[in-house]
């Protein structure tokens, strides 16, 4: 080879080598283009958009056809603040029943109520009576709602009715507190209040979207082909000349 | 001997495969800088890339622009232009090398193929592997083919080389080292993109001309503008 061929190619590799500063790929680093995320999903959206869809046909399936429906029932009492002679109410004693609230709630759940509730209707635990009730209290009030969600609405009604005369007879008896009252007692209802069809399609969209996403991530990830003119001009340090579009071979149709 | 030949069809789309091939001929040109890019010779990382298809139609293009083009199958051991050309191959490169003289005229001999893939183009001369042989490397580094191609270059005015994949022989280093310039083929369908790297990275070592590289099985679909919907090629 002659002396000023082998200059000139030496010139050509110099030419070669400045686009392999660019190359600066370390093996350690993992490089994640979201335009490439894009494209895969753009490229993958029915299969991806049928999961979620497969998920909320399921949720909805079960929600509709396998999961019982619930029946609640609630009754809400008041602790009444002390009246004057005159008919006022007492500032003192409303006072003290503000605070009184937060401990009402607590006092409501505990297991000597509880043991007492489940024997009279015929639940198996204090803590199966438990699971089903849920104290609520109306911010800035001492009104306080009991509800018991169960599958069998008389037995809503009949947990609800019986952990507020028990409450009531239990605070009469060892606290000599007398001023609960019964606002609304306890009705029986056939309109199911669950399970909550919305709720569980969401759900059922949220798991869809957390696998499509773990799918979309794992597969960009792993994925080891050279794509594009850019990324293989990155990532190998030479030019493309050109980009050849795939065909069907002749003959492999 | 003319004969047609119909070496791809469209998978979809309007695009002509035709101006991807003159692009890549017009790029190799253009890189001819002061000195002159005669031979070429192409090679990829591994087997199934599509070199012996952009070979055929490379030598095709420069066919029609140039008269005096020579397309030469350097795969000994796996042989594929034969193949997609539909011709024998008893007879072929081993052939001529072991009857090699000084006063050679390749186009002559019989075991080249002249074809031509239209009538307004030029034809273009067609060498395929010919007998096996049982040492490829020893001949493609042999001062007979070093013999060969300095014939090659006074009679032809370029030649491309089809080159077995790197990734799996050296055969190609040898033959690179004879040519002005070496393609590399990339199928952005494997998945070997640290195979490739370095794969190239060892061609860069050996003190190859590396023109470049070509992308084949590119997925046009994700691309807006290029060739999914070619200009002025409305039918």
């Amino acid at each position: 080879m002659s002396r000023r061929k082998e200059l000139d190619r030496k010139n050509r590799k110099d030419y070669i080598a400045t686009m392999e500063l660019d190359n600066s790929f370390d093996e350690s680093e993992i490089n994640i283009d979201l335009e490439e995320i894009f494209n895969f999903i753009r490229s993958k959206f029915i299969a991806l958009a049928l999961v979620i869809v497969v998920f909320v046909g399921a949720s909805f399936a079960v929600t509709k056809f396998v999961m019982a429906p619930q029946y609640g029932s609630s009754g809400t009492i008041f602790l009444t603040p002390l009246t004057t002679e005159s008919g006022n109410a007492d500032y003192t004693s409303l006072n003290v029943n503000s605070k009184l609230v937060k401990n009402v709630m607590g006092l409501l759940t505990q297991d000597n109520i509880m043991l007492k509730v489940a024997e009279m209707t015929g639940m198996n635990s204090a803590e199966s009576v438990r699971d089903c009730l849920y104290i609520d209290n109306t911010q800035d009030t001492e009104i306080i709602t009991i509800t018991a969600k169960t599958q069998d609405p008389k037995l809503s009604k009949k947990i609800v009715s019986s952990t507020i005369k028990v409450f009531i007879e239990t605070m009469q008896d060892n606290l000599n507190v007398k001023n609960i009252e019964v606002v609304n007692p306890p009705k029986l209802s056939y309109i199911p209040v669950g399970p909550s069809l919305k709720k569980n399609i969401a759900i059922g969209a949220a798991i869809g979207m957390v696998i499509d996403a773990l799918y979309v991530a794992l597969a960009v990830l792993t994925d080891n082909r050279i794509k594009n003119k850019n990324q293989a001009e990155k990532y190998l340090g030479i030019p493309v000349l050109c980009e050849v579009p795939e065909t069907i071979p002749a003959g492999k149709e | 001997m003319a004969k047609r030949f119909n070496f791809s069809r469209r998978k979809a789309n309007q695009f002509d495969l035709n101006e991807v091939y003159r692009q890549l001929r017009t790029n190799i040109e253009f890189m001819e800088f002061d000195d002159k890019v005669q031979a070429i010779n192409i090679t990829s990382t591994t087997k199934n890339e599509g070199k012996t298809t952009i070979s055929l139609n490379l030598a095709r293009m420069f066919a029609a622009k140039y008269q005096g083009v020579l397309l030469i199958d350097c795969d000994l051991r796996n042989p594929s232009i034969h193949k997609q050309i539909n011709k024998s191959n008893s007879q072929g490169l081993s052939n001529i090398l072991s009857e090699l003289s000084e006063n050679l005229n390749i186009s002559y001999r019989e075991e080249v193929f002249h074809l031509q893939f239209a009538p307004e183009e030029n034809p273009f001369d067609v060498i395929t592997t010919g007998t096996k042989v049982p040492n490829p490397t020893e001949v493609l580094s042999s001062n007979r083919f070093r013999k060969f191609m300095e014939i090659a270059r006074q009679q032809y005015k370029y030649i491309i080389i089809d080159c077995p994949p790197i990734g799996y022989v050296a055969d190609a280093i040898p033959v690179s080292n004879l040519c002005d310039g070496t393609l590399y083929v990339i199928s952005c369908k494997e998945k070997h993109k640290k195979q490739v790297r370095n794969a190239v990275n060892d061609l860069k070592r050996t003190g190859v001309n590396i023109l470049g590289a070509v992308l084949n099985k590119v997925d046009i679909s994700s691309q807006k503008y290029g060739y999914g919907y070619y200009y002025g090629d409305e039918k």
